[in-house]
């Protein structure tokens, strides 16, 4: 318990850190893009959310595989918990995207390739969390989730690849500008320090998100003791 | 019993089933006709410009045909509680998938080809005779990509409340690659520029993978 | 396995669905050459141990042993032993009154399938609609069917979730004789049933189940039926147990 909150005030204080840090290399030192302006800093929120929310929906694969094998609720609760934060972040990249695309290119949505991965992947997890939704049984909904946690990753690769080559034959205009053409080092740094204080932010709600789940299922267990020796 | 001879057994069952009834096949043909009807409608669609994107069309009113027969298959085994029997069968789950796939996939297939001549005749679409192999390679692959996904997640679908909701909802998205590759194949089957060297490609591990990712956990889209 | 290792022991069997208990440390064995009639109000928790028995719930506290091996560790193969008849008919409808028995049977490996699916038919009396759809039959033919279903692959323990409901004079009294033989050759038996005539008719037991624990059992040849149906009666209204007749 102890050794629990220590690592979370740990985490806590380094997000912090990193989120200011990368703040002001953003707004301070990172340069400002030539052809976009000001804009283009959304990059250095719009990367990173995507970044994370990838590996996000890695933690639901690995969690998913290792509650089919162990069938150990916790791991069923760290893919929920990954998923939501997960969803979250691809939310907030399908916001940040068109924010950025409007004043550079005058339309709200492109389908970029990033953009369009992202959504496709936003609808597989919505997916899987709609499912945990309509399963009644505890047990039978951890496994069915775990199956649809698995194909969605596996699925993932295959989404890029067709993506990415379908914008190679029909090209269309690219949000972000492609974070590996050419990067200013100053704006690389900033880019890393960014991505590092949104894999801490992630790390946070992924954790306080876990310890909640885990307390709502103690006090089902709880309660139905209590009403149990009551009956 | 050998994994092959369960699948074997219950692709006999599907089948003798769709024989009888039929439902599976005339769901998806008419809702899929249907469609191809409504885009009439919608759009103008005799000009060349949408002639270049009838095959988007085809795809479309497939990938909603299509679901109404996937739903179909675990529907079945849910009706009377067949689906119990024979989940508590001392069989491998991976046989049992194998069979649903192949019978799916040769619905799907059955489907596409009977809604070709339709679909051709609607949109005006020729067919250049040195493609043809190309266009059932396309229908072939695709049907099976959308089979194997299609299989996997009705099994799972099935188990909830709103199970006409959640086989769409799960399975298209995840269906993406795969649609994308099947209608750059077909497109060029009927009389394309870009090369679909690459989507047959994909097509290839899209359905290798989904085939593989089924027989290792259909056994627990079952397990009660 | 020794001959003396019964087909099903369910030791401190317990079941809980959140906040109900729906079994509560259950001791209940069968033996081969044994019918069991199992009694009790709805949701005494009748169909939980049957359905724990017939391994379509894995989680529960306790256990359970099929001709001696644990349930929850066995090879799939295990249930091969057992021959399930529940709520649902698990029929497949639109088969035709056959190809379900044929289907099962198939799976099942059995040899000589097709046959054996006949040889079924002709012992629950339905070799007339034979290739009529399963749809069309009435309740109580498919409550035949699913019976002939259940013992297609010759298992050695019967698990019924009331059998008897919804069948006519002539059905019931075909399962009567069915179950009788299945005993008589070596076969066990468990099922839980309202129908206190029928299940004299078979059992060799009877227990009563009550809010997850049982409160009677007694061989039923020491059972006075009258008595039995009036203290079972006691039993459905006021949930005490029948008097003098504690375990």
């Amino acid at each position: 318990m102890t050794r629990d909150r220590i690592i979370s005030r740990f985490i806590d204080v380094a997000l912090l850190a990193t989120l200011a840090i990368g703040m002001w290399m953003v707004f301070f030192y990172a340069p400002i893009e030539s052809e976009m302006g000001i804009v283009q800093k959304i990059f250095y929120v719009h990367v990173p959310l995507a970044w994370n929310a990838f590996l996000g929906f890695g933690v639901v694969f690995v969690s998913s595989f290792r509650y089919l094998a162990t069938r150990d609720p916790r791991w069923d609760a760290r893919a929920l918990a990954a998923a939501e934060v997960g969803v979250l972040f691809t939310t907030l990249v399908l916001i940040t995207g068109p924010i950025w695309a409007k004043p550079v290119w005058g339309i709200w949505w492109t389908w970029d390739a990033r953009l369009t991965l992202t959504l496709v992947l936003w609808l597989i997890y919505a997916g899987y969390l709609l499912l945990r939704r309509y399963v009644e049984s505890p047990e039978r909904r951890a496994v069915l989730a775990a199956v649809v946690g698995i194909s969605g990753f596996v699925d993932v690769p295959l989404v890029y690849f067709a993506i990415r080559w379908w914008r190679t034959q029909h090209p269309q205009p690219v949000i972000g500008g492609g974070s590996d053409s050419g990067l200013d080092p100053r704006m690389a740094a900033t880019l890393w320090v960014c991505a590092a204080a949104f894999l801490l932010l992630f790390v946070a709600l992924f954790r306080r998100r876990v310890a909640i789940e885990q307390m709502r299922r103690d006090v089902d267990v709880l309660r139905d003791s209590a009403e149990g020796s009551a009956a | 019993m050998s994994t092959l001879r369960t699948a074997g057994v219950v692709l006999w069952k599907d089948l003798r089933i769709e024989w009888r009834t039929r439902d599976a096949l005339s769901a998806s043909l008419v809702f899929g006709i249907l469609t191809l009807v409504i885009f009439n409608f919608a759009l103008d669609v005799n000009t060349p410009e949408m002639r270049r994107l009838a095959a988007g069309f085809f795809w479309v009113a497939f990938s909603f045909a299509g679901t109404l027969a996937l739903n179909r298959s675990f529907a079945l085994e849910k009706e009377a509680g067949a689906g119990r029997a024979l989940a508590l069968a001392p069989v491998d789950p991976a046989g049992v998938y194998l069979g649903k796939f192949f019978a799916n996939w040769l619905f799907l297939l059955s489907t596409q080809l009977i809604l070709l001549p339709i679909f051709m005749l609607f949109f005006d679409v020729p067919l250049a005779g040195e493609r043809v192999l190309a266009l059932l390679a396309s229908f072939l692959l695709g049907s099976c990509a959308f089979a194997a996904t299609g299989t996997l997640f009705s099994a799972v679908a099935v188990n909830t409340r709103m199970r006409d909701l959640l086989l769409p909802l799960l399975f298209l998205p995840t269906v993406v690659p795969a649609l994308i590759a099947a209608v750059s194949t077909t497109a060029w089957a009927l009389g394309g520029a870009d090369s679909p060297s690459f989507w047959f490609k994909l097509l290839i591990v899209f359905d290798v993978v989904f085939v593989t990712t089924g027989i290792l956990v259909f056994e627990y889209a079952i397990e009660e | 396995m020794t001959p003396h290792t019964p087909a099903l022991a369910c030791e401190k069997l317990t079941k809980r669905y959140g906040r109900t208990t729906a079994l509560r440390a259950v001791d209940i064995v069968v033996h081969e050459g044994e019918c069991v009639a199992l009694f009790g109000r709805n949701g005494a928790g009748k169909t939980t141990l049957l359905h724990i028995a017939g391994s379509l719930i894995r989680w529960y506290d306790g256990d359970v042993r099929i001709f001696g091996t644990l349930l929850r560790r066995a090879d799939p193969s295990l249930r091969r032993q057992l021959g399930l008849v529940l709520h649902d008919t698990c029929l497949y409808l639109d088969l035709s009154v056959r190809d379900n028995l044929r289907f099962f049977a198939r799976l099942y490996d059995v040899p000589n399938a097709d046959a054996r699916a006949d040889e079924l038919l002709e012992r629950v009396d339905l070799t007339a609609r034979a290739a009529d759809s399963t749809r069309a039959l009435s309740r109580g033919m498919k409550q035949r069917l699913s019976i002939a279903r259940a013992l297609v692959h010759k298992p050695r323990l019967l698990l019924l979730d009331e059998p008897f409901t919804g069948l006519d004079e002539l059905s019931s009294q075909s399962l009567s004789t069915l179950l009788q033989e299945f005993v008589r050759d070596g076969g066990a038996v468990l099922m839980s049933t309202h129908d206190l005539e029928r299940a004299f008719n078979a059992a060799t037991r009877a227990v009563i189940l009550e809010r997850g624990s049982i409160t009677f059992d007694r061989p039923a040849g020491e059972v006075d039926v009258t008595a039995f149906r009036h203290a079972y009666w006691h039993v459905l209204f006021t949930g005490s147990g029948p008097e003098g007749a504690r375990r």
